[in-house]
């Protein structure tokens, strides 16, 4: 893979020596970075992230203008109209 | 500072239990979130939103914490660390980020569970919370799948505080 290590490891490694001893069972070894730097990974990943968390927060605030009675075309709600046929106090 | 073996183990199956927990937690609030927003069933509306007060504050909320003390108790009795590798430091600010909004999401959760109790049906007003019950519960889904995904795959890369 790209930049994910091709180790066998499975989740029940997790307490697995990272200098390369064999704990539980099974031998594995991290190396790091090539030449010391962030692993392209962790910059994909910090992207994607950014991108998530915008996005996130971009639907709460949608959520937000809905709640004051404005819909996404920016009509009010009319008071008093209720979810599944039941009308509210 | 390293663990013994059968302690070392004992963390982990804690930690992978406790997570597992919260992702299985995690899914089935989605389920009952999108019970709420979809169904014409005014009492199974009701029902959704009484047993997401229920399984946030009985479930979700305490193996949050357990799997985030147990990812840190685990990760600190083995030569993995906390901040040395990359894929551990993403896991736990992750995890915390996740609790966090978790956390943040208490009060929308309350106050829809407690509309379902005082009221016949969810009026449209609540809508907003209802939306962001789905929204945030798959946002949480996606994010507990990337953690297993990095715990599995273990990517490499050594952190500043690792190579020293």
């Amino acid at each position: 893979m790209l930049f994910i290590y091709s180790g066998s490891q499975g989740i029940d490694d997790m307490a697995t020596d990272s200098s390369g001893n064999t704990v539980g069972g099974t031998a594995m070894r991290q190396d790091p970075a090539p030449n010391g730097s962030t692993p392209r990974w962790v910059k994909v990943f910090g992207v994607v992230t950014l991108i998530g968390v915008l996005v996130f927060i971009m639907l709460h605030f949608m959520g937000g203008a809905m709640e004051h009675g404005i819909d996404m075309g920016g009509h009010a709600s009319p008071p008093g109209v209720t979810q599944h046929g039941v009308k509210s106090p | 500072m390293n663990m013994a073996p059968w302690l070392r183990k004992f963390a982990l199956t804690a930690h992978v239990t406790f997570s597992v927990g919260w992702f299985g937690a995690v899914a089935a609030f989605l389920a009952l979130a999108i019970a709420g927003i979809a169904s014409s069933d005014a009492e199974l509306v009701r029902g959704a939103y009484l047993a997401m007060r229920l399984t946030t504050w009985s479930v979700i909320v305490p193996l949050a914490f357990l799997s985030l003390a147990s990812g840190v108790v685990s990760s600190l009795g083995t030569s993995w660390g906390l901040l040395g590798y990359y894929w551990v430091l993403v896991k736990l600010l992750v995890s915390i980020f996740v609790t966090i909004v978790l956390l943040t999401h208490l009060q929308p959760i309350d106050l829809l569970a407690a509309v379902a109790t005082g009221t016949s049906a969810i009026s449209s007003e609540h809508r907003s919370q209802q939306l962001v019950m789905v929204i945030a519960s798959s946002a949480a889904l996606i994010a507990l799948v990337v953690l297993t995904v990095l715990s599995v795959y273990k990517p490499r890369g050594m952190t500043r505080f690792g190579n020293r």
